[in-house]
């Protein structure tokens, strides 16, 4: 049977659910961005209004001032774009249950075993659309394919709320053919340097590539590329996806660039603090720690490192992703986006103290914190670190 | 530097003290075996600054003086030569060192002999004689226990006293497991010991003594430990800091306790272990009347064991780490052990039968 599966891509996500709060903003120049109060800050998303006068995401906001001066700014507010998204993926549920979230303003939908409902798929995609307009108050452009990949990639094409289908492979051939190659799934500046030197200008040229040729440079990944090139994807959509996690992460793309372990260590350790309580939440202990931390210049960093236990306490997790940073980063390079992941998640079963009483107690105090957050809401007990200039809280 | 001496002479000593060169050091002088020649005497060292091996050959010294060569190419170069004497010279104006083999010679470039740092002079008097065999015994009973955590120091290294009553007593743990040998010297001391020895340095000691009743000697400064066996001398830094006090966390009364033959639960544990994956490592044993009982589930499988042992108290179900409970065991080398239980979440107490002054702690895994 053909499938069909959809993508929703929430426009101007982070901007649209602050003027779906204050419908008086409907319109209007709405940007968010890292505390607008400070000149340092970078915009994380922008309004279509906003985007038409020229600014654009990871633009730092005295230069989006300049261009937009009398539009109207918002600190990030994290809890309102949660909410949003998971009333969105609510109504999506509602048309199926193959509902699989990419990330918070994206997710699949497999409409494959519920076409019989509707007379074809830009039926079915126009009622979602309407309902998430009508419902949430926020805009999306819906792409359909025959696989997660096109979805993917035609959803792209009609911005703001729009609505593609590509019913085949030959059609999404038509279509993406002709386009430079950076402009599919997966190729960045990297991969596009490199192609260039094979010649390979357009996806096109890299669907009619010679795949050992790929496979033979970048392994796994080559063949992937020519695979997507084609149109290739047999990935199914996994509603389940979010139910077991295989690792429990946070990232933070601040609101001004940090210079220095000292500001950095505030951050991951506020960040530990919040994976480790979603990881009790969820039941879960882990082993392995991941810092990702990208400079500046958008060049990314990520190291990871196992402990001796499994853990779900924050204390473990932060002086873990310490050693990753003192022993692997510059501290010199200034920093815009720092997370922290702990991965090797297994359910609770058992929890391994140590004989002086030191997990015993940290594990206590954790848990007195979750019951604190759970009645009084997540900022009720916070780190002292928080008071310092670095803190999230202070910097959205 | 010039000097003779038999090949295999020369490889064994450079063989036992190469293994104190660090693999990381950063300073390339480190990487290197220290020779030097005088009074018919040649001396080999290596160190890392926080820890050192030096050893002592008998050679036919023609002229006295030092030299620093890369460890990785001496000591392969010695294990490689013909079994026969060596002349080795080394050239001071450029610091290459030639090694004459019959008619043929072999040179190796060299570092600055000067720029070697000075291995640290040993005490007067031994703080301690002790037996071989004894020390090695112990440090079996012990080493198993030691954390490779770096972050806190303390606990990578073990704890070595010796009391009034001339007592011995080594202590280490990781936090999960403790290990406590005693050994009664029967010789009165004036001179007490309380150092923490860094856990890495003992493995190679423990290498280096044998199951011997020969006597070897420790010395002691205020930051560093010395112990000389025959014409080798190993020293390492102290650990400085309060070694916690570990009688605190022995339970004061116990539930349960049960004798079993060591080989067959140390077997037993051995094949559930087979079963560890990425998700579980933690298997059950139930202390039960009838004896023990060892159950444990992975993905991969599952596993049962009973195992007839003499029990006493009340019965009880505790998780325990399953590589940890192997290492414990392994460390044991009596043929019953006896297991005290006193609750779910504390510690557990294993005692060999039949041995004094030794016993080690797990704490359980709780579900």
């Amino acid at each position: 049977m053909k499938r069909v599966i959809l993508l929703a891509d929430m426009n101007s996500f982070f901007a649209s659910c602050h003027q779906a709060v204050q419908p008086e903003l409907k319109d209007k120049e709405v940007i968010v961005a890292g505390d607008p109060a400070k000149r340092t800050g970078i915009v994380l998303a922008a309004s279509y209004p906003a985007k038409a006068r020229g600014v654009k995401t990871g633009m730092p906001v005295w230069q989006a001032k300049q261009l937009c001066p009398d539009g109207y700014y918002f600190k990030p507010d994290h809890r309102l774009y949660i909410d949003f998204s998971s009333r969105i993926l609510r109504i999506m549920r509602d048309f199926t249950d193959l509902v699989e979230p990419f990330s918070i303003d994206e997710a699949f939908a497999d409409l494959t075993g519920v076409m019989h409902l509707w007379n074809n798929p830009g039926e079915a995609a126009g009622r979602l659309k309407e309902r998430i307009r009508s419902e949430v108050g926020v805009l999306c452009s819906v792409g359909i394919g025959p696989n997660k990949l096109i979805a993917k990639m035609v959803s792209g094409v009609r911005k703001p709320d729009g609505l593609t289908i590509v019913e085949s492979i030959d059609s999404f051939k038509k279509i993406f053919w002709p386009m430079p190659v950076r402009e599919l799934f997966g190729i960045g500046p990297g991969y596009e340097k490199h192609l260039r030197y094979y010649n390979v200008h357009t996806i096109g040229d890299l669907a009619n590539f010679p795949v050992e040729v790929l496979k033979k440079r970048w392994g796994k990944n080559g063949q992937m590329l020519w695979m997507c090139a084609n149109g290739i994807d047999c990935s199914p959509v996994v509603p389940a996806s979010l139910d077991v996690s295989k690792s429990i992460g946070q990232q933070r793309t601040l609101a001004r660039d940090i210079k220095g372990f000292q500001q950095i260590k505030v951050v991951m350790l506020e960040l530990s603090e919040i994976v480790a309580r979603r990881v009790r939440q969820g039941g879960y202990v882990g082993r392995t720690v991941v810092l990702t931390l990208r400079d500046t210049d958008l060049r990314f960093f990520s190291r990871s490192r196992s402990m001796a236990e499994f853990t779900d306490l924050p204390d473990e997790i932060y002086r873990t992703a310490c050693d990753i940073l003192y022993d692997c980063w510059d501290w010199s390079r200034a920093v815009r986006l720092v997370g922290i992941t702990l991965g090797n998640l297994i359910k609770r079963d058992y929890f391994q103290y140590d004989m002086f009483g030191e997990r015993a107690r940290m594990a206590r105090l954790a848990r007195a914190c979750d019951k604190v957050k759970d009645r009084f809401g997540e900022k009720a007990v916070v780190r002292g670190v928080a008071l310092t200039e670095g803190s999230l809280l202070n910097n959205g | 530097m010039q000097f003779i001496a038999p090949r295999s002479d020369l490889n064994t000593v450079t063989q036992i003290t190469q293994r104190a060169i660090s693999l990381r050091s950063p300073l390339p002088i480190l990487s290197c075996l220290y020779f030097e020649t005088g009074d018919n005497i040649l001396t080999v060292t290596a160190t890392d600054l926080e820890f050192g091996i030096r050893c002592t050959l008998p050679v036919t010294t023609l002229l006295e003086g030092s030299a620093a060569l890369p460890a990785k190419y001496v000591t392969s170069l010695l294990n490689k030569l013909p079994d026969i004497d060596i002349n080795v010279c080394c050239d001071v104006s450029n610091n290459n060192t030639s090694f004459t083999y019959g008619d043929s010679e072999l040179v190796l470039n060299g570092y600055p002999a000067d720029e070697f740092p000075r291995f640290p002079d040993l005490p007067q008097t031994p703080a301690l004689k002790i037996k071989q065999n004894v020390f090695k015994r112990m440090l079996k009973r012990v080493l198993f226990a030691v954390s490779n955590d770096e972050r806190r120091p303390i606990f990578t290294g073990v704890h070595i006293r010796l009391n009034e009553k001339g007592v011995l007593s080594m202590v280490a743990t990781d936090t999960r497991k403790l290990a406590v040998c005693e050994e009664n010297l029967e010789i009165p001391r004036d001179r007490l010991i309380n150092v923490i020895v860094p856990g890495k340095a003992l493995n190679e000691l423990y290498k280096l003594i044998d199951a011997v009743d020969d006597e070897f000697d420790l010395y002691l400064t205020e930051n560093q430990i010395f112990f000389v066996i025959g014409n080798t001398c190993l020293m390492t830094r102290l650990i400085a800091g309060q070694y916690p006090d570990y009688q605190v966390v022995i339970p004061a009364r116990y539930e349960c306790e049960v004798k079993a033959p060591l080989n067959d639960l140390l077997e037993a544990a051995e094949r559930a272990s087979l079963l560890i994956d990425t998700k579980r490592n933690v298997f059950n044993i139930s202390f039960q009347s009838q004896g023990l009982m060892i159950y444990f589930y992975t993905e991969s499988g599952r596993i049962r064991e009973e195992l007839m042992a003499d029990f006493s108290g009340n019965p009880i179900d505790v998780g325990f780490n399953v590589r940890l409970f192997i290492e414990l065991l392994r460390s044991m080398d009596s043929e019953n052990v006896i297991i005290k239980l006193s609750g779910r979440e504390s510690p557990a107490l294993f005692l060999p039968v039949d041995q004094e002054g030794y016993f080690s702690l797990l704490v359980p895994a709780v579900a």
